[in-house]
């Protein structure tokens, strides 16, 4: 046994020297150096002395991403990459050789830590952070509402702590008894002249069994370019792998060849069913008032159940427990200010948010009248109390509020749509291993048309038209943690449908009175009951496996057609009327949804992933359109429209390399959808008390491969991604019962997206998109009817409109704040389609204007020149 | 209901336009060909002694010759109690027969080409139609309209209890103003038995004073209406975001030899009144 070493203690406290602390800053004289090298440089620089055993591994080789740092900063990556940790007493840090177990007491027993991982200056609590115990080599992640918990036999242990933005903690914690352990973590500010942004996670996207999933951070979103200056979450995840759009103002995405309707959307839990503002150029969600943002493509946990393709889950800010706040910004198209602060300090916070488009106020200055008497404009409104009654209940309330408003223009037309929700969730520990979440919801989506015709037809003159759909929820969430290598998931759920297909009220000017016409309510109630276990095997194996039931009942107060034959079409007519009463079920559907997934690492760098998941979809939209309006229809399955049901596999292989500076992932996915609704060609769908004899069920599948390389270290930070992939219908009665390619079907989609930091105040993005053209019906032919040219038409989306392909460009200007001052700015300056391409918005097929006998295909685009930008953003 | 959901997708589409700078430009798209289908398009009026079938060829979508003529087809109209009325060429492709219609009576279109295909039509009851009230040209400017000039206005009262479906044509100097906008189909689901005073149609270029302005009413079906508007529909431009898929219109005439090669077109039966009326007169 070699005798440990130690080099004398000497008391410098003759020297008045200020007290030496870890986050003194050093500057190391190369990026890459030996242990050994780096203590030399350590303690040169420094007023520490370094004590440490020849036993440690002297001669490996460190890699950082800079050469500046805090001291803390050095030692904290060698101590987590190699079995080393470090104590500082007064002047002196001492190294030792980790130790592989921890000292075991006499009680063999395990006790658990758990808690609430929090930002120090907002008291926001942080999703999915970090907690990791060094010497057990064992860790978790807090869940959405930041708890954690951890069970372990009882020691002393270096607990670490990490998240994405935050300076990475290091606690030595003796646990003898089960305790609570919150803990507030420092934002990373900008330290130095050269900055580097975010750190690399202690446990990277390798090592966790999710696969299929997207976390994008409001950050990156909000340095991302954006039109009109508008930052917006949707066309974020647009540039990720799997996710694509139909077209440029089209509203929704497209998650692996799933339509807008297979994505659940929450925000706070509660169900959104329209995810854009002006039909799409803009998205419902404010990113001031957004703290996390989580896109699963596949692998879907149980706990997620009613839409096929993707969860789409938001959570809102809880509002700044320590001290009130303001964040805004004023922008071309809109502006937006939220309001946070405690109502009792570290207990209980409020935080409003609210957002409001002026565009129409420039159209005022046209002179066509058709164009000055426009009146579009948006607004959201995001509300949020929360309290915290004691250390095991908290109580929060959400509110979300949200409208579209069209008129003017043509013959009075006023459209109105948009979302209200409104969530109260109570968490409650029954104890430090089960965390349980109550929620009840309320949501609601509809959509106003009023018009007023005079003319054409001199019968009609005003008509108010109405639709939408309601739901109320309640749910119940359970997670138990009964060790550090397993956790459980169970929970049911409730929602209670509203479904209002459409009322019209008719007036004319010879009848004052109002004629209306009212399509029946449907109702419906959709449950759902699920456990999920996710368990690790030793060192390497991570299993997920869950099952969800999930049931569906149609019900009164109903009046239902019966066809001739049974089936409702157009040649078959109605034979009867049946009469449901309240809460009477029509019919009754149900099935399980087996959801199982598995990460095997090969070691820290390098993971294979597999997944499979079933899920049922009860309501779908229909839309005869290629890209949705709002006025589409949410349709319950009923005796005549069956669920949809998808089955996914994906597998999948993710690599770090440098140090978890680069992350690589590549994934293939196959899913097979079906009773997809589509309807026949020429499909009458509004106002139609026969609506199931327009509709079709067919089936569907999609598959691809995903190809993504991010860099999350240095200056240059971003991703690449190349999505290659297919997705297709088949339908009896369209495209001569063959398979025919969906309307979203874009078989090439690369995306990258850049950030490169100039110095501590600018801050330069890029994005570039390239997709292949969507797939459009062009006519087959053409013949003369009465002198009219007219097309004609056999397959359905046999060609494609060009390709589409985008570059924009912005920066970011944010000077530091004034020294004691609490108010912050920043201006963001961006250009929209640098190069100007015209991407197509939509292919027409028509005869040409001069000489109608000559028929062309023409492009329209939009957004054909370059768009600049300008927002000024604060900070109180 | 149709027309509201044609006029709020095209309102949208126009907003769109309005709000961002939109550009169109002519491209070049694949397209895939299809076969060449028989082309029908015949009516059976009660206000004139000769009926016409004209029969013509589909052709390639970029093709910009004028239709061609499907020649030495045996082309024949069968009513509801078997009495037969042949027809014969007159011009190549088109077939004419000397027979009035009645109202109350129903036809049937046969057509057996010269490479033995059979072509039936649908029956097609020939109903009575509403009298024309009155009809007047009338001035109207602008802001109103865009081009500055005289418009029909007309009169008719709806017969009530009977589901009733209309067409008007207009003629402005015996020219039947035939652009794909100048269709106009009507049903009376919401004014059965109703007067109508003041209907009037902005056509695509108004009359001068001096003109002439005839108009027809025509008394159609439902499955003529349909025709009609898809007709429209097809060739205001289809393929935008919002605009359906394009539904391949066919009409009513089936192929009895072969179901793959269906035909298009329409055949009907109409009753017709007319009335004209000088414009500033």
């Amino acid at each position: 046994m070699k005798s440990l070493v130690f080099v004398a203690l000497t008391y410098f406290t003759l020297f008045s020297q200020a007290p030496e602390s870890l986050d003194r800053e050093v500057t190391l004289s190369q990026p890459t150096l030996t242990i050994k090298e780096l203590l030399q440089e350590l303690d040169r620089q420094s007023g520490y002395t370094f004590s440490y055993s020849n036993r440690l591994p002297l001669q490996k080789k460190v890699s950082f991403g800079k050469k500046k740092g805090s001291m803390r900063y050095f030692l904290d990556k060698i101590s987590r990459d190699y079995p080393i940790q470090y104590k500082t007493v007064n002047e002196k840090i001492l190294l030792l050789r980790e130790k592989k177990k921890a000292p075991v007491k006499m009680r063999q027993e395990k006790v658990t830590i758990s808690g609430y991982i929090t930002d120090a200056a907002t008291g926001e609590e942080l999703i999915g952070a970090t907690v990791y115990i060094q010497e057990l080599e064992i860790g978790t992640v807090t869940n959405v509402y930041g708890y954690y918990s951890l069970s372990v036999p009882p020691g002393e242990y270096t607990v670490g702590l990490s998240y994405i933005g935050y300076q990475r903690q290091s606690l030595t914690v003796p646990i003898e008894e089960s305790q609570t352990l919150n803990v507030e973590m420092n934002s990373e500010e900008v330290q130095l002249e050269e900055i580097i942004v975010t750190a690399a996670e202690v446990v990277p996207e390798v090592q966790e069994i999710e696969m299929s999933t997207a976390k994008v951070d409001i950050q990156t979103i909000q340095k991302m370019p954006a039109l009109l200056g508008e930052v917006d979450v949707i066309r974020s995840i647009q540039l990720l792998p799997g996710v694509s759009t139909v077209g440029e103002g089209a509203p929704g995405f497209n998650v692996r060849g799933g339509s807008i309707d297979q994505n659940l959307i929450l925000l706070d839990e509660a169900p959104v069913f329209s995810s854009s503002h002006l039909l799409g150029f803009f998205s419902v969600f404010n990113p001031d008032a957004i703290k996390d943002i989580k896109l699963y493509k596949g692998g879907i946990p149980a706990r997620y159940g009613g839409r096929l393709s993707s969860v789409l889950d938001v959570r809102q800010k809880e509002g700044n427990t320590k001290r009130f706040g303001l964040e805004g910004g004023i922008g071309l198209i809109s502006s937006r200010l939220l309001v946070e602060g405690p109502i009792q300090k570290d207990k209980s916070s409020f935080m409003v948010a609210g957002r409001r488009s002026y565009g129409d106020l420039f159209l005022r200055l046209s002179n066509n009248e058709d164009i000055n008497n426009t009146i579009v404009y948006f607004y959201d409104l995001n509300t949020k109390v929360n309290y915290k009654l004691n250390d095991r209940n908290r109580i929060y309330l959400s509110g979300y509020f949200g409208r579209d408003v069209f008129g003017g223009a043509v013959e009075n037309l006023r459209f109105d749509w948009g979302n209200r929700t409104g969530t109260l969730r109570w968490n409650h520990l029954f104890n430090d291993k089960l965390f349980s979440n109550f929620t009840a919801i309320y949501s609601d989506y509809n959509y106003q048309l009023a018009f007023a015709d005079e003319g054409t037809d001199a019968t009609l003159e005003e008509f108010e038209w109405q639709s939408g759909v309601t739901n109320r929820n309640l749910q119940a969430d359970f997670t138990y943690f009964p060790s550090p290598s397993s956790t459980i998931d169970f929970g049911v759920s409730g929602i209670f449908y509203d479904f209002n297909p459409g009322s019209v009220k008719i007036r004319t000017s010879d009848e004052p009175a109002e004629f209306p016409l009212d399509l029946d309510e449907e109702h419906a109630i959709e449950a759902a009951a699920y456990f999920n276990h996710e368990k690790k095997f030793g060192d390497r194996v991570t299993v997920q496996y869950g099952l969800r039931y999930s049931a569906f009942a149609n019900v009164g107060r109903r009046d239902v057609f019966e066809y001739q034959n049974g089936i409702p079409s157009p040649d078959n007519p109605v034979t009867d009327t049946v009469s449901y009463g309240a809460g009477e079920v029509i019919k009754f559907y149900d099935g399980w949804e087996p959801r199982f997934s598995i990460n095997y690492s090969l070691n820290e760098q390098t993971a294979f992933k597999a997944s499979y998941n079933r899920l049922f979809q009860y309501i779908q939209l229909v839309s005869n359109t290629t890209a949705a309006t709002p006025i589409d229809i949410w349709t319950p399955a009923n005796q005549y429209i069956r669920p949809a049901i998808v089955d996914q596999v994906a597998l999948g292989y993710f690599r770090n390399f440098r140090q978890n500076t680069f992350e690589f992932s590549a994934e293939v996915y196959y899913k097979n959808f079906q009773d997809l609704i589509d309807f026949r060609n020429g499909a009458e769908l509004i106002l139609n008390e026969t609506l199931e004899t327009e509709l079709l069920s067919g089936k569907g599948r999609a598959y691809g491969l995903e190809l993504l390389l991010k860099k999350r270290e240095g200056r240059w930070t971003g991703w690449l991604s190349y999505t290659l992939a297919r997705t297709e219908r088949q339908v009896d009665g369209i495209n001569n019962n063959e398979y025919y390619p969906s309307n979203f079907d874009k078989p090439h989609d690369v995306s990258l997206v850049l950030n490169y930091t100039i110095t501590k105040k600018w801050n330069a993005s890029a994005n570039f998109a390239y997709m292949t053209g969507r797939p459009t019906t062009p006519p087959s032919g053409r013949f003369v009817y009465e002198g009219i040219v007219v097309p004609d038409y056999t397959s359905r989306n046999g060609a494609r409109t060009p390709d589409y392909h985008r570059l924009d460009l912005s920066v970011n200007y944010e000077p530091p704040p004034k020294p004691g001052r609490r108010w912050r700015n920043s201006w963001n300056f961006g250009v929209y389609n640098v190069y100007a391409r015209r991407n197509p918005y939509s292919v027409f097929f028509r005869p040409n204007a001069e000489n109608p006998a000559i028929t062309e295909a023409v492009q329209l685009s939009i957004f054909a020149n370059i768009i600049p930008s300008v927002t000024y953003n604060f900070t109180f | 209901m149709k027309k509201l959901t044609i006029k709020l997708y095209h309102f949208l589409g126009l907003l769109i336009l309005i709000l961002f700078s939109a550009c169109e430009d002519v491209i070049i798209v694949e397209a895939p060909e299809g076969a060449a289908r028989l082309v029908v398009e015949g009516w059976v009026y009660d206000d004139r002694d000769a009926q016409t079938v004209l029969l013509t060829s589909s052709a390639p979508y970029f093709d910009t010759q004028s239709p061609s003529p499907e020649t030495s087809a045996q082309v024949s109209v069968t009513t509801q109690n078997g009495e037969v009325f042949a027809y014969t060429e007159t011009t190549p492709g088109l077939y004419q027969a000397d027979f009035r219609g009645s109202p109350g009576e129903r036809y049937t279109l046969t057509i057996e080409t010269s490479d033995g295909q059979r072509y039936q039509s649908t029956p097609q009851l020939l109903s009575p139609v509403a009298p024309l009230d009155s009809v007047y040209a009338v001035f109207k400017e602008s802001p109103e309209v865009e081009d500055e000039g005289y418009y029909p206005v007309w009169d008719f009262t709806d017969p009530e209890g009977s589901e009733d479906f209309y067409r008007w044509k207009f003629y402005i100097n015996d020219t039947l103003q035939n652009l794909a906008q100048d269709i106009l189909t009507f049903s009376d689901e919401f004014i059965d038995g109703d007067e109508i005073n003041g209907a009037e149609f902005i056509l695509e270029r108004p009359l001068e004073e001096g003109d002439i302005l005839t108009v027809e009413q025509l008394s159609i079906n439902e499955e003529a209406q349909d025709f009609l508007n898809r007709i429209q529909q097809l060739t205001s431009g289809v393929g935008g975001l919002f605009d359906t898929p394009p539904d391949p219109v066919r009409g009513n005439i089936t192929n009895t030899t072969d179901e793959e090669n269906y035909a298009l077109g329409f055949f009907g039966a109409s009753s017709v009144v007319q009335e004209s009326v000088v414009a500033g007169e």
